[in-house]
Order: structure tokens, then sequence, then C-alpha cells
């Protein structure tokens, strides 16, 4: 059925497009009417486990590509991705798709990720079909198409009591549409999705434990620039989401919401219809050695739109994001702050308060010596609304501290690499409830060596690395170890084969628990000047001493990479 | 005492004992006559917050309902969903009549368990409340109850005296409703660089679901998997998640803690390579409900290539929440670069056209 489907999809886009390139000859290329170029990848992979059940599959094969095939003038870049991952019992997992464009004329059909706005279409998978047009002054955009399909349990899955159970899911379609003025620095658009379950695609026998949806959204989407580098860019979006389309509908609306009033003309008011608003503006200055947002952001309880996957909910937030890059580039620091509550409405029986801090240096004063240091502070305090024993005060922080030190040391003979890790993470409950984690302190060091032999094209590694976790009242779990590894490079250095150990000693609640063995084998052959060939297998020993952490275990893996770029 | 020693002991002794006993067997009678219908009654866990669930109990409860009598019974069912803190009621309008009954036969037992007309006494037209402006409003625009402590009962009466003829305080349970948050990925950040130095010991860390988290005990399940490339990170989440596709390089079910560290036994994720991460919250008691099922947003975090070269510079996070969790403004530090010294002439031309 993919096969079919996609080559129709190749024959319905050269038609479609023929009567593109015929309105502009003048600007086709004659002597070269059909271009491919792009990329594609194969990649086979064996795995077994002795002692575990199976991490991954035994064998798993993926293909994937993007090639662009450009006919008369007319680009059809394509995108597919098949694997045996794919499964008849679940949405499918291989995709393929095409969006082929000539001057302001884009054409969507297949499986595509199309963005009309953050709060209406937002990027979900769709399959269908779609057109973009983007005629000077004008933006307008169509998709129509299949947004998850229909899954249920069959008579297979239930015979074998073992089998993977799916949650069943209703065939969901949708439409959008966008409508705007202007270009890529000053826009104003306005969007709508309809998205609906059909009811008939799922069993009977499901459909009491499945609620039908139905979504109806319209978004606003504007930006302007201001003196070329001020940026004021807002989204709103309106969703009226029905939980339920089966839920009776209100007889006597005027005692109901009052929105309701003027839309239930629209949207059958039930008792399932959410009415939600969301909404982001910034205001940014970026300047080539300066620059900041400032970003205001609101989101309803639970809204959702059935073109956007999963964001946070029941939010306000205030946040500002300044960024420089002084002494020519060689000086870069990027932060972010802001504090956010939830409990927009008050049904919560409590008020979360967090404030978010981070901040990034990047100093590579010479070719030589680079340090990057990077900080970041989660801050969660949560204050009941109301008298309520369910609602205590609970207070949260989360630090993260990372130093990354970097020397290089190189002249015609040999090129010298040291690389420091340092990550330091804390999670402290100053004020705890009975749901709190307890205090949890974190270290991950690690240092690497390597040196490279120029002439000879041979090189070695050495490397150090320790990570140990502390949770208050529970002990402690971690490990340090050594890695080693040299590399060589045959055949007028054409072939590069490297080979890398690692041995770490595992320890928990202060007590040795084994250790892990990695052995890899690396091979990297360049076939000809645009074809590659990798090969890679890997060998893990486990050995544990205390089984209620980790088991003790060997696995194998062997891996062959064959790239293509044309 | 045995029951006959203590009447002939009341009886001999004087009449304000007898009166008392009167009393008794009056009230008990008198009970009898008001319990004829026994209900019970069992919601299914987790317990949602969407009104939805409560205007049609249908597959969501269980409503066992046994006729006490000797007599055939003519029966409707009414309820109300009560907030304890708050005081705050949805019930069964008083003048609520459904066309059809239920008839149970002497001592005859049913139970209900699927969508019915019978378990639609909470409709939002059957209904009234105490429920005012802003709180209705608001309930009824995000089409959810508050977070709280609730009462859910079922009473039962004659469907043509509509006589209560179950017991006034009988047929209830109690449950938490919670609108507790997924849990949000608080390291890696969004669009992150992990240094390959640093890609054996991975810090994962997230933050817990926020609301009332009462007779809940949350646990988490970690997923990172590798994106596909052209793949959606959503999806290869969801391949993972839900239908043990893509080979995830962690999936730990019923982590206790909000952190966890990438261990040298677990499997390695691939130089240069694009991750995405989801953390799930669940209740190891089954009694919370989390938004999205408990499902966190997405985290996509890149592992650098070469174990030994220079850290990439890592993007600073903008923005906490939103589409795709983060994003990045124009504030990244410059490429870091090799530079080569060349000395020579440079000649160049352009051709007439």
């Amino acid at each position: 059925m993919g096969l079919k489907t996609l080559l129709l999809t190749i024959v319905l886009v050269i038609l479609s497009m023929s009567c593109c390139y015929a309105q502009d000859m003048g600007q086709v290329d004659v002597k070269h009417p059909i271009k491919i170029n792009g990329s594609l990848n194969l990649q086979l992979q064996s795995y077994s486990a002795v002692g575990i059940p199976d991490r991954e599959q035994a064998f798993t094969w993926m293909i994937n590509g993007s090639p662009t095939i450009t006919i008369l003038g007319v680009a059809l870049p394509f995108n597919f991705l098949f694997s045996n991952f794919n499964n008849r019992y679940y949405q499918p997992f291989n995709q393929f798709g095409v969006s082929p464009y000539y001057k302001w004329v884009k054409i969507h059909l297949g499986y595509r990720n199309v963005q009309f706005s953050p709060f209406t279409l937002a990027g979900y998978r769709m399959l269908g079909v779609g057109i973009e047009l983007t005629p000077k002054g004008f933006r307008f955009g169509f998709m129509y198409g299949q947004l998850n399909r229909s899954t249920t349990i069959d008579s297979l899955q239930n015979a074998n009591p073992l089998a993977f159970r799916t949650q069943p899911t209703y065939s969901r379609m949708a439409y959008a549409v966008k409508v705007g003025v202007g270009n890529e620095k000053n826009y104003i658009d306005l969007s709508f999705l309809k998205g609906w379950d059909q009811v008939n695609s799922l069993s009977a026998q499901f459909q009491d434990s499945v609620a039908p949806q139905e979504n109806k959204v319209v978004g606003l989407s504007l930006q302007k620039t201001f003196l070329k580098r001020i940026v004021w860019k807002t989204d709103l979006g309106f969703s009226i989401y029905t939980l339920d389309t089966r839920a009776t509908q209100y007889t006597d609306v005027a005692n109901t919401f009052f929105t309701e009033k003027f839309i239930s003309d629209l949207v059958k008011p039930t008792i399932a219809t959410q009415y939600l608003l969301a909404g982001e503006t910034r205001l940014g200055y970026h300047g080539n050695r300066l620059g900041a947002d400032l970003i205001y952001r609101r989101v309803d309880p639970d809204y959702k739109s059935m073109g956007a996957y999963f964001f946070q909910t029941d939010i306000e937030q205030y946040s500002i994001a300044p960024y420089a890059h002084l002494d020519s580039g060689k000086l870069s620091i990027s932060g972010n702050g802001g504090i956010q509550r939830d409990n927009l409405y008050n049904l919560k029986t409590a008020t979360s308060q967090n404030i978010i801090a981070s901040i990034n240096i990047s100093f590579n004063p010479s070719s030589k010596f680079g340090v990057n240091a990077n900080y970041s502070n989660y801050g969660i305090t949560q204050n009941p609304t109301r008298i309520s024993s369910q609602s205590d005060l609970f207070k949260q922080v989360s630090d993260n501290y990372t130093l990354t030190p970097y020397f290089n040391f190189s002249n015609q003979h040999s090129v010298n690499n040291i690389v420091f890790v340092a990550c330091y993470e804390q999670l402290t409950a100053p004020t705890a409830n009975i749901n709190s984690s307890p205090n949890q302190n974190t270290m991950v060091g690690s240092f690497s060596y390597s040196h490279t032999w120029l002439p000879k094209g041979i090189s070695g590694n050495l490397s150090l690395n320790y990570n140990n976790t502390t949770i208050t009242g529970q002990g402690d779990i971690g490990s340090y170890g050594v890695g080693i590894g040299t590399g060589a490079a045959f055949f007028k250095k054409k072939v590069n084969v490297n080979l890398n150990a690692t041995y770490n000693s595992n320890y928990f609640n202060s007590t040795g628990n084994g250790y892990t063995l990695l052995t890899a084998l690396s091979c990297t052959i360049p076939i000809t000047q645009k074809q590659s060939l990798q090969l890679y297998g890997s060998y893990l020993d486990n050995n544990s001493l205390n089984t209620t952490v980790v088991q003790t275990f060997s696995e194998y893996t062997f891996r062959i990479n064959y790239g293509f770029t044309f | 005492m045995k029951i006959s020693a203590y009447l002939s002991n009341c009886f001999s002794k004087n009449k304000q004992c007898i009166i008392t006993l009167a009393l008794v067997v009056f009230s008990y009678q008198h009970a009898s006559a008001q319990a004829q219908v026994n209900i019970a009654f069992v919601l299914k866990p987790p317990y949602s917050s969407y009104l939805k669930d409560y205007a049609n109990l249908g597959d969501k409860s269980i409503i066992t309902v046994t006729n006490l009598t000797a007599t055939v019974k003519q029966l409707y069912l009414k309820g109300s969903v009560t907030n304890v803190s708050e005081g705050l009621y949805v019930r069964t309008g008083a003048n609520y009549h459904p066309s059809g009954y239920i008839t149970l036969q002497p001592h005859q037992t049913q139970v209900f368990t699927s969508s019915s007309n019978v378990t639609r006494f909470l409709d939002a037209n059957n209904t009234e409340t105490n429920i005012v402006n802003p709180d209705k409003r608001n309930m009824l625009r995000l089409a959810q109850l508050p977070e709280g402590i609730y009462h859910v009962c079922i009473q039962a009466y004659d469907f043509y005296s509509n006589a209560l003829l179950s017991d006034q305080n009988g047929g209830c349970t109690t449950i938490n409703i919670t609108l507790a948050s997924a849990p949000f990925i608080t390291n890696p950040h969004n669009a992150q660089t992990i240094p390959a130095a640093g890609a054996n010991s991975i810090v994962y860390t997230w933050t817990p679901p926020i609301g009332n988290l009462s007779g809940g005990r949350p646990v988490y399940d970690l997923v990172v998997v590798k994106v596909m490339p052209g793949q959606n990170s959503n999806e290869a989440i969801n391949a993972a998640r839900d239908y043990n596709a893509n080979n995830p390089i962690i999936y730990k079910k019923g982590l206790a803690t909000q952190t966890y560290i990438s261990q040298p036994y677990d499997l390695k994720p691939e130089p240069g390579a694009t991750y995405a991460m989801q953390v799930i919250a669940k209740d190891a008691n089954n009694t919370l409900s989390f938004k999205n099922d408990g499902k966190s947003e997405i985290v996509v975090f890149t592992c650098d290539t070469n174990k030994t070269s220079p850290p990439a510079p890592t993007k600073t996070r903008v923005s906490t929440p939103g589409a795709g969790s983060s994003f990045t403004g124009k504030n990244q530090p410059y490429l870091q670069l090799e530079s080569y010294t060349f000395k020579g002439k440079l000649v160049w031309g352009y051709k007439k056209n």
C-alpha cells in the first residue's frame, strides 16, 4: 500500500506541477531538465542479550532519505522513513511525503508537519494534501488530511495475553486554513483548524469507553519589525474543544457560559465543551553584539488544539532573555530569567510560583583554550489557596552547574586535545510535603585526552569518568572507571579503524556492585567520493552483585550504516 | 446478654423500658421503610476532573441496585457531586423525572456498568447547583471540576410517587479530584548539545506533578529515544512509549525519584545523533489523574560528535514552557572554527554577463 501510494504521489505531483513550469520557461535550465540531489541512509542492526530481556529488537532495518528532484525548474523535495518498526496496530512509523514548490506555489502531499500558528496547526503530523501560496504581499495555506489513524485490538491480540495492547483510537481528520498579508518579517495571519474523530472508524465495542472528540480553533499571528532590529511578535489562539461529541446539548443556553450565546450557532454547547485561550507576545532587540527578548505568555488550563502536540498549560509567565557577544566573539554570554505561576482560574487547591534562571558563558580566548560554563535554576513554591489539609506548602529548588574547559595543542606532527566535564546537580526541598522527592545531589566528572600522530594517521585516547548520586535517607549510586582507545587510518588514510574499551566499577549504597566492560570496534570505509560505509560492533559485559539494582548480563550490537549523498 | 434474657428482664422491671423498646422498634421499622432499595456505588479510578465523566457515569462506574423488599419496585436514580471542603454541589434537579424506569423484582439485584439512560441523571440539563459566578462560569468554560475531595452519591426514587427508596446517606463514594500538571523536564534543556565526553553520564531531571497529590504516590517513567533523520520528535517518543518501537536507549519504569543518571550499563547515545526525552508521571496508587496523562513536554538534545573535540556552545533556554518546551533566540555564540593562514596573491575575475 505504501509503495503504491508513493508512486501515485510522484505521478500526481509531476502532473500537477506541469502547468506551473509552462508559465515561465525562460528561467528553466533546458540543458539539465532533470536534476537529483539529496541523501540516502540505510541502517541495519543486529542485537542480542544474555541475562536480561532484550532492550532492543533483535534485528532492525531503517532507510531514510531526503532526495530533491528538480524537473524543468520545479523542485520536488521528498523525504521518507521506512523501517521494520512499523506495525499495523499503531500509528504509522513509516512516513513519506513531498512538498514540491515553484516560485510562490508549494504543494504538500503525504506525511507533512506544517505550521500555520503555534496554537492552531502547529506541526502535528498529517497525512494529506495541502497548498501554500505566497505571492507578493499575500499568504495563504490549506491542509486537509488524517491526524491519527484508527487503532484497535483485534482477535489476534485477544488470543495472545502477552501481546502488546494498544489504546483504541478513532480515525482523526482535520483541515486547516491560513490567510494573511505581509512577508517573512512583517505579517498578519489568521488561521483556522477543524478536527474531528470519525465515529464509525472504531468498532462499536470500544466506542463506549473512548469518546469521539471535535475541535475548532482560530488563531491570530502577527509580526512587525521596527528599525531592522526590533521585532514584535504575537500569537493568539482560541480553541473550542469538545471532549465528547455525544454529550447532551444544553437546552437552556442562556444559563450557561456567556460565550456560548454568540457562538451557539457555530458550536453545539455541551458540558463536554471547553472554551480555551492561549497567547504569547514577545518584544526583542536583536543586535549583532547585544540583544534581548521580553516575553509574556499565558495559556488557559487544558488548552489544546488537535493540530498541536502537547505543551504546558495553566500558566502565566514573564521572562527576559538577554545575550551578548563581546571581544570579537571570544566571549559570549546568554541568559534567561523569568517567573511563572499556575492556577489561573483558582481551580486548584494550591498555586505554584516558579522562578527560572539560567546563564551560559562561553569564553574562547584562543584556539588552544576555551571554557563553557552553564548554570540553571528551577524553583517551585506552592502556596495553598484554600484551607485544606491536602494542600501543604511545598518548595523545591533544582540547581545545575556545568563547567567544560578544553585545551587544544597542535603542530605539523601531532594534535592533542584535553576536555574536562564537571557537572553538579542539586535538588532540594526546603519545605516538603508527603509526596516530595528527597533531597538529591549528583556529581558527574569526566576527563578525556587524545593524541593524534598526523604523519602516520594513528591516534590514541584515554578517559576517566565518575558519577555519583546521593539521595537523602536512601543512599547513593554511581560508578567510576577508565577508558582507553586507539585509531588508525589504512589504505592511504581512507579507511579509519577505531577500537575503544571502557571499564567502570559500579557501587550502590557505598558497596561495590560489580563492573561494566564495554568494548567497541568501528570502521569507516569510503566507497566512493559520495558513498561511505560504517561498521560498528560492541560487546557489553555487566557483572552485578546486587541484582535488585541491575542484573548481570551481556549484550552484543552490530550495526552497518550506508550513506549516499548525490 | 442474650436478647431473650434482656427482654424478659426489661418487661419485668418497668414501663420506661417498654416505651424505650417501642421507640427502637418503631425507628427500625421507619428505617426499613426508607431503605427498601440498597445502592452500592463504585467509581473507577483514576478520577477524572472533566464534568462530562460525571454527567454520564456510564462505563466509569459500577452501580449495584438491590431490592430489599418482597415487592416489585419501579424506580429511577438521582445523584450528587459535592465538593466537601467548599460545600459546593451539582446534583440532579428536583424536577427531574426520566421517561423510563428500572424494574426490580423482589430481592433482585441489577448492576449497571455501561452507558444507558439510567446513568445520565447528572446530565447538564437535569442538574442544579449552588455554584455561582465566577466559579460557575470558569467551571463551564473549562468543562472541569475544581480540585478537592468530593462525595459522589446516588439515591433511588420510586418512579410513581417520587418517594426516596434508598438510604439518604447511602450510595456514596469519596474521591479526590486533582488537576495536577504533568512533570516538567529541567535537564537536559531543549536543543542542548551534550559534550561527547559527558555522554556516558547524562543527568536527567524533572519536576514533580504540581497539584493536589493527596492519596497518591507519583512514580515516573523515563523514555529517551533517537530521533531518526526527518522524523518528528513527538512521533519518535510516541512510537517508543506507546508501542514498544523505535529502540529507546533508556526506558525506565516506576522511578521513585526525579533524577536519573545514565549508568555504564545503559545503552549509549550515538555521537552526532539527536534524542528526544519524555517523563511520564503515574500514580502508583492509581487514584490520581494527571494532565496529558502525566506525559511531559518533549525535550530534544544532541550528543556531540567527537569525544575529544571542544564542546559545542550550549544554547540558553529563553522560555521554559510552551510549544516545543523552549526556544532559542538569536543568541547563539559564535562557532569555534579552526583558523588557517595562507600567503600569496589572489586573482579573480567576473564573466561579462
